[in-house]
């Protein structure tokens, strides 16, 4: 498995925010391929493979944010976990929500992990570097369609 | 009276009439009485002790005078051909009658609950009374007559007097609770009531009949005639009286130009009292006037006959009278004729006179209600429309405050939270840039860099403390039976990395349970401890917690041995952002104090220290026992 290249997809309307993870990411061990999405309704495109994103790759883990323009975190969540196809992809909720309701929601719409974006950067770092650790490289994940083929 | 006497069926009857002014007067006496009665009624009802013991005997005096005073004008309206005049002892008993009655009435309405034989009882005692003071005042009569009562008449008035008191019991009895000085209700059945008292008066005196006799025995040793003076004076102090009863209420009712009303309606009485006796007076001194020139014209009467006689006799003896006989009998005629001028006159004046001195009563009556009453009233009116002026403007006050702090929290809240966004990212890259680039660049640029890190983590610090703070309200949880200790103990686990790197000692005394947002009372206990573990000397840090019971609340301490506070700093450490010494020297924003401040007040309770420097503080905390 860590022979290929793991596919993230990370939804985060914050280029700021998206960069710092990329840059996280960019630290790592792992060999990855991070693909950003500025809104909901663009990342379930990418997820669907609908144009423009006819030759989109199935991501290996998705990293939501909860507060995206168009369509939110939680109804990107709903949509993905009522899909058959795109349900087995696990889901890290990336947020700067620390809120009691939204961690509960997330946990009922099955979300995978929620985890609070720490302010600091070196937590932040600390954050990314054990989603890499735990997600990328400990757990097992199930094979999909795309490593199939590729 | 006196059978024997009224056996005698051919003496004429007197018959009286009725001076029509004085029956007004004493049925506007009679409803005034009934309406005290029901204000005095609410007055004894709720107080208590001395005060309802000293409401029930001014009340009984004022209500059974305002009774008394309606009888004795329905008494004097009766004219009769012959003098009447009245034993006023006998007078005096009627009045403690009245005044019995009325106690009675009190009685029984003020007490809690008033069952068909309380009514029963209280309306015979009362109808009782008030029948023996009309009766016992007819008594005080002296007229040179006989006096007779008719048995049915009698009874029907006494049956009157039971029903009315019966009525009046039940009416005052179920009106005793309302407030209104003016009170629709309360009118009404003071109408009623004031109505119906005045129907047993004058059946009662419709009971008795008059015959006229020369052998009539009273004992008039202590008679005396009732002048005007005597009806302007009842008529006068029963207004006042009764009108005191009426402003006590309004008084009560603590308005606050209750005081100054009561003072200008006294003041004006006083004067208007002052002018009426002296008219009353004038009246009396007239009066006197007029008996001797009724005495006059009896002798000029006699004379009359006399010189009639004289003359009819000198006719008839066919006489020629001298000279000087002629001559008296001239003068005689002549002295005649100025004596009926002159009692003529002072009839005529006596008569203008009584009737100026009724207006006068009525005039009193006139200005207590357009003087003093209708701007009492009119400054009743915007009393209370100030009132509500004052309240709304209070109310729409505290609205806007409220608002306005809600508005503050919410903006704190919001600002702090939106703020924290940018800042992360300036904080995050400005570390990326040091951390990337530090060394790689000159040693200025590492230097700047250094700063821009430094600035953007006091602020992320600075913003998440006004966010905390902000959070003590608007985060708040509901207030719930916490055990202070397991606070404590979690607080201590918190801080349990910065106990070990100082080496302090921690100790916990027994500590309750309160009532209180758990969560919150773990920060309280955090920032306390916390506090004395940064601000400690070289020593070690002893810290000990404890918690004692006070009178409504539970007092906490949480005391150290550090380097301690002056005491003119007490009260400032509590402000926001308020600091004693250089960031170099002790970190932190200034907000740990405030934050507990806040929490302790959003709990009911107070904070407060006491220290001295160098050589430790106590924080005292106070959390209300529910």
């Amino acid at each position: 498995m860590n022979s290929r290249t793991i596919e993230i997809l990370l939804v985060e309307d914050n280029p700021g925010d998206a960069r710092l993870t990329l840059e996280a990411f960019k630290e790592g061990k792992v060999l990855n391929n991070l693909v950003v999405m500025k809104d909901g309704v663009e990342a379930l495109a990418y997820l669907r493979r609908r144009s423009p994103y006819a030759t989109a790759r199935t991501p290996d883990l998705i990293l939501l944010d909860l507060n995206l323009p168009r369509k939110s975190g939680r109804e990107v969540l709903a949509e993905i976990k009522a899909d058959e196809q795109l349900k087995v992809i696990p889901v890290v909720v990336l947020t700067t929500s620390a809120d009691d309701q939204d961690v509960a929601r997330a946990y009922s719409q099955h979300a995978n992990c929620y985890i609070t974006k720490p302010v600091d950067l070196d937590q932040f770092l600390r954050v990314v570097h054990s989603i890499e650790d735990f997600w990328l490289t400990l757990v097992r994940l199930p094979e999909n369609g795309d490593s199939r083929v590729g | 009276m006196d059978d024997m006497h009224h056996a005698g069926a051919a003496a004429p009857v007197l018959v009286g009439n009725y001076d029509f002014v004085l029956v007004a007067l004493s049925v506007v006496i009679a409803i005034m009485a009934a309406y005290a009665a029901l204000d005095l009624a609410r007055r004894v009802t709720f107080a208590r002790g001395w005060a309802r013991l000293l409401w029930l005997t001014g009340g009984a005096i004022a209500m059974g005078f305002g009774i008394w005073s309606m009888h004795y004008m329905g008494m004097l309206a009766y004219r009769l051909s012959i003098p009447v005049q009245y034993d006023w002892p006998t007078v005096m008993w009627s009045l403690v009658a009245a005044i019995a009655a009325s106690a009675v009435a009190l009685i029984v309405v003020s007490r809690p609950r008033m069952g068909i034989a309380q009514a029963l009882l209280g309306s015979v005692l009362m109808g009782g009374g008030i029948a023996a003071m009309h009766y016992i005042g007819m008594a005080a009569m002296r007229v040179p007559a006989m006096c007779s009562y008719s048995p049915g008449m009698v009874g029907l008035s006494v049956v009157l007097a039971i029903v009315i008191s019966l009525v009046a019991l039940w009416l005052t009895f179920h009106f005793r609770r309302d407030r209104g000085s003016l009170s629709w209700r309360k009118s009404a059945s003071a109408v009623v009531m004031g109505l119906a008292i005045p129907v047993m008066h004058y059946t009662g005196m419709a009971a008795m009949t008059l015959t006229p006799s020369t052998r009539a025995h009273d004992d008039l040793s202590h008679a005396i005639n009732v002048s005007s003076l005597g009806v302007a004076g009842i008529g006068l102090v029963t207004f006042v009286v009764l009108g005191a009863v009426f402003l006590t209420n309004l008084r009560f009712d603590s308005l606050p130009t209750a005081r100054q009303l009561t003072t200008r309606y006294f003041m004006s009485l006083a004067i208007i009292s002052v002018l009426a006796i002296l008219g009353a007076l004038l009246v009396e001194y007239q009066g006197g006037e007029v008996r001797s020139g009724a005495r006059m014209i009896d002798i000029a009467e006699r004379q009359k006959m006399f010189s009639q006689a004289i003359t009819k006799d000198a006719l008839l003896v066919e006489r020629t009278p001298d000279v000087a006989e002629r001559q008296r009998v001239a003068d005689d005629l002549r002295s005649l004729a100025m004596l009926w001028e002159k009692s003529h006159a002072a009839l005529q004046l006596k008569n203008q006179l009584q009737l100026a001195l009724l207006l006068s009563v009525l005039g009193v009556l006139l200005v207590q209600g357009v003087v003093v009453l209708r701007p009492a009233l009119a400054n009743i009116q915007r009393g209370i429309s100030q009132l509500e002026l004052t309240q709304q403007a209070l109310q729409r006050n505290s609205e806007e405050l409220a608002r306005s702090n809600a508005e503050l929290e919410q903006f704190a809240y919001v600002a702090s939270h939106d703020l924290q966004e940018p800042l992360r990212m300036v904080a995050s890259y400005t570390q990326l840039l040091a951390r990337r680039y530090r060394g790689k660049l000159d040693s200025e640029a590492d230097e700047f860099i250094g700063f821009a890190v430094d600035g953007a983590t006091r602020m992320q610090t600075l913003i998440r403390d006004l966010l905390s703070y902000s959070r003590v309200m608007t985060q708040g949880h509901s207030l719930q039976p916490a055990d202070a200790k397991l606070a404590c103990d979690m607080a201590r686990r918190n801080l349990q990395k910065s106990i070990e790197e100082s080496g302090a000692t921690v100790s916990v005394g027994p500590l309750p349970t309160v009532h209180a947002d758990a969560t919150q009372l773990t920060q309280l206990f955090q920032n306390l401890i916390g506090n004395a573990l940064k601000y400690c000397n070289e020593r070690a840090p002893q810290i000990r917690v404890d918690a004692t019971t006070g009178d409504a609340a539970w007092l906490f301490s949480v005391q150290d041995n550090g380097i301690g506070i002056e005491s003119q700093y007490f009260e400032r450490i509590f402000q926001m952002f308020q600091r004693l010494h250089t960031r170099e020297k002790y970190s932190g924003t200034g907000i740990g104090l405030a934050i507990c401040r806040r929490i302790v007040e959003r709990h009911g309770g107070k904070i407060w220290v006491e220290s001295e420097p160098g050589r430790g503080s106590t924080f005292h905390f106070a959390i209300p026992r529910t």
